[in-house]
């Protein structure tokens, strides 16, 4: 993967000490991102089957006596960590269609059709590229409540999260950037054959983009699975609510050691995800050039 | 539709057609302008209701005073004033730049470091990535809610794992020294492989020529760090450095979870001030009239940014 | 690819379509299918809470049955601060809410809640209200705004079984705030928990020094001329927190974890970590129902020790009807209030079915002692109507009962009382994590912070 010559040379490496000393940095730091990578994973497990004494007697222990694996079927049901793992889904599928539907549009539109005053529309999404809606948390959950024009309460159910996750510029941007470096040949050729705009984006442009795609539906998912503070505001009930949030009020409801199991259980989906789709995610990163 | 505005076709036509044809033209650009605004209509509702009228709202707002009950009124600047005689204000934009600043010191370097080491790695470059990474899938509440019973002063891992060694107990986030370095430690845990990846990435991308080059000229390892690599991703690093900077300066999530902003209010940061006054106290003009304020800031970021990425694509 | 991405983006037309017109799904609905007036009401106990919820259900079908036209719609809802006036404002709060009672003034002054006196006043029994309970659910002119359910006074709570193992006699619980402290440094020295937690974060901890303060015999707030003041520098203050500052800094008595909120106690008390902590008897429930206390028996409290004050505060929850709640709703509303939560506190009958449904489950907590809603006499015979069911060890509670009755109840600040609690968090916390806090100055400080609130607010 690498290229062979970085700032250490090809030449340096075949000297002895600068051989081991880059060995026992390597090693040093594998050992390093051990302990912060798995490590914390690993505690948490521990803690999550480990009794409330035991965890309080012996902090240290790598592993209990008697591990109890009984917490996970109680924090699933008992503190409904299995319900509220399906709301997330729901938000995160949903939040990722709009952001998906909103992005492909709006770069299409801007990029391919290009309509009048279109640069302008495109300014004022980029301006809004640092403002994220949780800055301005209190106007946007009173337009949610009580959106204008329409009059509707969006409160409590999960349009207040799905439709505010399409207002992400940096993926209408990455979108627009794609589709621009696309060959204009292909969509005028497109039309030769009596194409119409819809089947020029869903028969065309799209397919052709399935790079850019992946990408932001890799933003979309992590920003919405990680998203807190506008669920937070957004759904206050608590049959609703998403695990992140659930959890944040779950952390003084509920004994340690459960606790711990409902986070273990918080985890394994996106865990389980990044470990099989490794290679894609750390790709889709390199592409985009900014954190998740 | 490409043939029909194609000029020479039109010319070789009677006057008759070729007005026709000059209508039709209109109404061609005409329905590709509709076209092309149709499919901005999902943008444009989105975008109006829930990015740009909420910016106007919270200006506006910032001049009212409201419970949400009663209809709104106009109080002129008594918000703005109402906050800057709060000397929470002060107290949170200093915790608010002393988490970016300590953010900035700790979490800066740190991944620049590990990605030039991880470049080195020929074999098993993979199981680095993956392990650099795997702090950032977990979700924020998880790993703080897992780094506060770590932090927990009587059975908490970091403070049973120093007392072995003869260290502490320390205090962690139970004291107004150190509960904000706490939140910063955790923070940069969590936020640091996107940062390797990307560093990473670009360290990849630097010709091998270049320190071949440097090699012949005996220029030593550090020197080639120092006068090859950091040259070469000054971009990258110009950035990152944008991009941590924008996001430290809206924390929320951490002081929210791991402190509530305590001890003594040494955590409470600009966002959680906000949330406390909408949220809590129900002070919503003063809400709108401090997120305005931020937003503000983060506009001039965005422009400093904006300048910033100009002139190194120029270079 | 192409199909799947269509079919997606037709659906994502279809259903930002729905979003747009479907304004009937997202909106509350208002009546019923044949004009009954659907009351949504809080209160309705979680599935975790299996008797509970079957006590409710029965409820709300003999009420249907008792007032045709009327339907109830239980939620599980529970009032939340932090978004009660923008639900309010949205429209989809319920039409009854379930509030601690630190809330009620605060909702009275916001005008979020709606005078119910008029038709409470129907009920027969409405006379008999204990008037010191009803005092703070009701204005400054005499209108009251809501029914009180299980009103308690503080006490202290402490674990019998550390108090054995301390050398303590856990039927003398301490009475004075130097026993508590002599207490407190003997858990913590001979079995290394802690003697006593004091509560410091998300208001709870003003809220905490708020009780201790009435015991030292001091007050935060005071009315004049119809405004009200912080009080933060009194004398019976500051002793208060000098004796935490002693506890904390001399002692070493107060544990390890110095920031806690009300759960994180009640969750280590549960746990065996916890000596004695401020709190009112129906901590007993959630230390056995939602943080399953294996040894329940260890379980003790007493009345607020006492230092000069000779007072406590008193809470509870309280059901009141928002502003939003229309006139039909609202009638219903005061119906559901008087069937549910007054005549169960009044009838003997009634009081007696609920605790004998409840018992049915080994986990209930049946027979915690509460203030009389009514007067004492009632309350007598209710107790001893519940007697049969009652399934906690009263003995472990007679210290309470027979102490409280000595007490002054007190209510909360009556103004804006969590600004107060606020400001109060942060000097309980300087003063639980910096050993060299200036009591006299951290309080000075905050009572200047929220006099300027106060001010601006009653302008």
């Amino acid at each position: 993967m690498t290229s062979l010559t970085t700032f250490v040379s090809v030449n340096d490496r075949q000297r002895p000490g600068v051989r081991a000393a880059v060995r026992s940095v390597q090693g040093l730091t594998l050992i390093l991102l051990l302990l912060i990578g798995i490590g914390p994973l690993y505690w948490m497990i521990k803690g999550a089957v480990t009794p409330p004494t035991e965890l309080s007697n012996h902090p240290l222990a790598l592993w209990p006596d008697r591990p109890l694996l009984g917490n996970f079927s109680t924090a699933y049901t008992d503190l409904s960590i299995g319900h509220y793992l399906m709301n997330t889904f729901l938000v995160v599928g949903g939040s990722w269609f709009v952001q998906l539907f909103i992005s492909s549009t709006a770069g299409f539109a801007l990029s391919v059709l290009r309509p009048k005053f279109g640069k302008v529309i495109y300014g004022a999404i980029l301006a809004t590229m640092f403002v994220p809606y949780s800055v301005n948390m209190v106007s946007l959950f009173m337009t949610v409540i009580d959106v204008p024009l329409l009059h509707l309460n969006l409160g409590d159910t999960y349009w207040a999260l799905w439709l505010p996750a399409g207002t992400n510029a940096f993926t209408v941007l990455l979108a627009k950037q794609f589709f621009d470096a696309l060959p204009k040949e292909l969509f005028d050729a497109a039309r030769v054959d009596g194409a119409n705009t819809w089947q020029l984006l869903t028969k065309i442009v799209l397919p052709m983009s399935r790079p850019v795609l992946a990408v932001i539906s890799l933003l979309a998912v992590m920003h919405s699975w990680k998203d807190f503070i506008w669920p937070l505001v957004a759904i206050t009930d608590p049959q609703k609510q998403p695990i992140s949030v659930a959890l944040a009020q779950l952390a003084t409801q509920a004994p340690q050691d459960q606790l711990i199991a409902a986070m273990v259980l918080a985890v394994a989906p996106p865990v389980l995800v990044f470990v099989v789709c490794q290679k894609y995610i750390v790709a889709g990163l390199g592409f985009t050039g900014v954190k998740g | 539709m490409t043939l029909l505005t194609h000029p020479r076709r039109t010319a070789a036509v009677s006057k008759e057609p070729a007005k026709r044809a000059v209508d039709r033209r209109r109404g061609g650009a005409l329905r590709k302008q509709l076209t092309a605004w149709l499919f901005l209509v999902p943008t444009l509702i989105v975008f109006g209701l829930f990015a740009w009228w909420p910016i106007v709202r919270s200006l506006l707002m910032s001049f009212q005073k409201t419970n949400l009950v009663e209809p709104a009124t106009w109080v002129g600047l008594d918000n703005f004033r109402a906050l800057f005689d709060d000397p929470l204000l002060s107290t949170a934009v200093g915790n608010t730049l002393f988490f970016v600043g300590l953010g900035l010191l700790i979490g800066f370097p740190a991944p620049l470091i590990l990605a030039a080491v991880m470049s080195t790695v020929r074999r098993g470059a993979g199981v680095y990535r993956f392990l650099v990474y795997l702090p950032v899938v977990i979700p924020p509440v998880v790993a703080i809610l897992l780094w506060k019973w770590f932090y927990d002063p009587g059975s908490g891992l970091f403070n049973s794992a120093l007392g072995t060694i003869g260290l502490g107990p320390y205090t962690w986030l139970e004291s107004s020294d150190s509960a904000m370095l706490s939140l910063v430690l955790e923070a940069t845990w969590a936020g640091m492989g996107g940062a390797v990846l990307i560093y990473l990435a670009a360290m990849v991308g630097i010709p091998g020529e270049l320190y071949e080059a440097a090699e012949v000229d005996g220029a030593g390892i550090w020197r080639r760090i120092w006068h090859i690599m950091l040259p070469q991703l000054r971009s990258v690093i110009g950035l990152l450095l944008l991009v941590q900077l924008i996001s430290t300066v809206q924390v929320f999530t951490e002081p929210y979870v791991f402190t509530g902003g305590g001890p003594e209010n040494s955590t409470l940061t600009v966002l959680l001030l906000i949330f406390r006054y909408a949220f809590q106290d129900g002070q919503y003009g003063e809400a709108a009239a401090l997120s305005f304020l931020m937003v503000l800031a983060l506009a001039l970021l965005s422009a400093v940014y904006l300048r910033a990425t100009r002139s190194w694509s120029k270079t | 690819m192409s199909p799947i991405t269509r079919r997606a983006a037709v659906l994502g037309c279809v259903a930002v379509t729905v979003a747009l017109s479907g304004c009937a799904a997202v909106t509350p609905s208002k009546s019923g299918a044949n004009g009954d007036v659907v009351l949504r009401v809080q209160g309705m106990p979680p599935a975790t809470d299996k008797p509970g919820l079957a006590l409710f259900k029965k409820q709300v079908s003999d009420f249907e049955k008792a007032n045709p036209g009327i339907k109830v719609q239980g939620s599980t809802t529970v009032f939340d601060p932090l978004t009660f006036s923008a639900k309010l404002a949205g429209g989809s709060v319920e039409d009854v809410i379930k509030v601690p009672l630190t809330e009620p003034q605060r909702l009275i002054q916001q005008k979020q809640v709606q005078p119910i006196t008029g038709q409470l006043k129907a009920w027969d029994h409405f006379k008999e209200f204990n008037p010191q309970v009803l005092k703070p659910l009701s204005d400054s002119a005499g209108d009251v705004y809501g029914v009180p359910q299980n009103p308690y006074a503080q006490g202290l709570v402490y674990n019998r079984e550390l108090f054995e193992k301390a050398g303590l006699d856990p039927d003398k619980p301490p009475t004075t705030w130097d026993e508590v402290r002599a207490a407190a440094k003997a858990i913590s020295e001979k079995t290394g928990k802690a003697g006593f937690v004091q509560e410091s974060k998300e208001n709870q901890g003003g809220w905490q020094l708020t009780m201790l303060s009435y015991a030292f015999g001091g007050d935060l707030q005071t009315q004049q001329g119809g405004k009200y003041t912080a009080t933060f520098t009194g004398e019976a203050t500051q002793k208060a927190l000098g004796l935490l500052k002693d506890m904390r800094w001399k002692d070493d008595s107060l544990g390890k974890n110095l920031l806690n909120n009300q759960n994180d106690v009640i969750k280590n008390f549960a746990a065996g970590q916890v000596g004695m902590f401020m709190g009112s008897p129906g901590t007993y429930r959630l230390a056995k129902m939602q943080f399953s206390m294996e040894n329940t028996d260890a379980f003790g409290v007493a009345p607020l020790p006492q230092a000069g004050g000779n007072a406590t505060l008193t809470g509870g929850d309280i059901y009141m009807v928002p502003k939003s709640a229309d006139t039909q709703r609202a009638a219903a509303a005061v119906k559901w209030l008087t069937f549910a939560y007054a005549q169960p506190q009044y009838s003997t009958d009634a009081a007696a079915q609920q605790a004998k449904a409840l018992s049915a489950d080994p986990k209930s907590a049946v027979g915690v002692p509460t203030l009389p809603v009514f007067d004492a006499a009632r309350q007598a015979q209710i107790n001893a109507a519940i007697k049969p069911y009652v399934n906690v060890k009263l003995d472990h509670f007679k210290p309470y009962i027979d102490g409280l009755s000595k007490l002054d109840l007190k209510p909360e600040p009556p103004y804006q009382a969590q600004q107060l609690y606020t400001a109060l968090d942060t000097v309980v916390q300087a003063v639980l994590t910096k050993r060299d806090a200036d009591i006299p100055s951290l309080l000075a400080a905050a009572e200047k912070d929220v006099n300027a609130k106060l001010a601006a607010a009653q302008k």
